[in-house]
């Protein structure tokens, strides 16, 4: 557990015997769930380095549900990454940020989800206030990101044999099954088979999403384009 | 030896006749100009079909190999207009072209570092995107990297081959 003055990031049991008041606030906002990982960030602080959940151990089985509620006060500033694609999600999970007036919150959300997932993220950016959030999906179809106020939702979904990228209302796809008879052909002439022609073209069409994660996430996701397209 | 061996070749391009019986050899640093269609058919493009004959390269009959096999054995075709491809870097396409002929690849950037100076091409070429069209001047520089890094050994332009 790390806390300090200026953030607290713990579970949510804890946060709520030892900070209930503002637990009380931020439910209030953003509606009751049992919540199970807490991150307040005070305010006026910028954290430096994103937050990300504490790790499970190696191997362990994903829990049935995972709970997350991020309150960042007045004028704070953090970034918080969750979730990763290698192995699967829990069957339900529910992320919730509450962006209080002039907080800058970017938020970064990779599930491989099981069939079936219920997966809720849920945003309030009040006055001034801003949310960004990158929601990157492999697996199911992915419920979309619900947005308050002023912020932006950039998303990557990748389920049956298409790709999907949306920004805020427009949304492009890619068929894995036919990313492009010439560009393919174009690759192949330069020596890629053609599930690495296609793996560097998904990878492309989904590059103004892996260009927005910190290296490690972008790297990961495009590793596992490349091990769908080769179960293909 | 020929570098490159036509014997009989007679194909088919989206179903139509296109070459009929071509036989020619070319030899190391030899230039020989050629039907257009030839380009495609010594590919494997999807729409030719060989119909009679064979293709060998460097002794070895290459005539029903895939396209990036018959790349990696050092054909290299020259796309006067390439496709765009959204997202896609020289960096990175190149790094994939390296890597489906190197195990193992190491040092790529430095290795781009390097021909990109021998060349005098500007260090950030290597972030050139490659969805829009590229200028005349920037596919040039772009496919004598492709020549210095993948090390062709025939270069297929229209409607010439060049045996390096």
């Amino acid at each position: 557990m790390i806390a300090t003055s200026e953030a607290v990031v713990t579970t949510f049991d804890a946060a709520l015997r030892e900070h209930p008041a503002l637990v009380d606030a931020a439910l209030k906002t953003v509606g009751r769930e049992p919540f199970g990982f807490f991150l307040r960030v005070s305010r006026g602080v910028q954290l430096e380095r994103p937050v990300s959940p504490p790790e499970r151990p190696r191997g362990s089985p994903p829990p049935a549900e995972e709970r997350t509620l991020i309150v960042a006060e007045e004028g704070a500033g953090l970034q918080y990454v969750e979730g990763c694609i290698s192995s699967a999600a829990p069957l339900s999970t529910a992320t919730v940020v509450l962006a209080m007036p002039g907080a800058r919150v970017r938020c970064t959300t990779l599930r491989n989800l099981p069939s079936g997932a219920v997966s809720i993220k849920r945003a309030v950016a009040e006055q001034g206030a801003r949310v960004e959030w990158l929601d990157g999906s492999f697996g199911a179809p992915t419920p979309a990101v619900v947005l308050e106020g002023e912020g932006s939702v950039l998303s990557a979904a990748f389920h049956g044999r298409v790709g999907e990228l949306t920004r805020g209302e427009r949304r492009s796809t890619v068929s894995l099954d036919e990313p492009g008879a010439e560009a393919l052909y174009y690759l192949m002439t330069r020596g890629l088979d053609r599930a690495a022609a296609a793996a560097l073209l998904v990878n492309g069409f989904f590059e103004p999403f892996t260009r927005e994660l910190p290296l490690e996430y972008a790297v990961e996701f495009n590793r596992f384009v490349e091990l769908e397209l080769k179960g293909a | 030896m020929a570098l490159l061996e036509l014997r009989g070749l007679s194909a088919e391009v989206d179903g139509k006749p296109a070459l009929s019986g071509l036989s020619l050899s070319v030899d190391p640093g030899e230039s020989r100009p050629v039907p257009s269609a030839l380009s495609k058919v010594l590919m494997g493009h999807p729409s030719c079909r060989v119909t009679a004959g064979s293709i060998v390269l460097d002794g070895a009959d290459i005539t029903v190999l895939s396209t990036a096999e018959r790349a990696r054995r050092g054909l290299l075709p020259s796309f006067p207009r390439p496709p765009a491809l959204p997202g896609v870097t020289v960096a990175s396409f190149l790094r994939a072209a390296l890597a489906a002929r190197t195990r193992g690849l190491k040092d790529f950037r430095k290795l781009l570092r390097e021909k990109l100076a021998v060349l005098k091409l500007d260090e950030g070429f290597g972030s050139r995107r490659l969805d829009a069209a590229l200028s005349d001047a920037e596919r040039t520089g772009f496919e004598a990297l492709q020549r210095e890094l993948l090390k062709p050994s025939l270069i297929i332009e229209d409607g010439v081959l060049r045996a390096l």
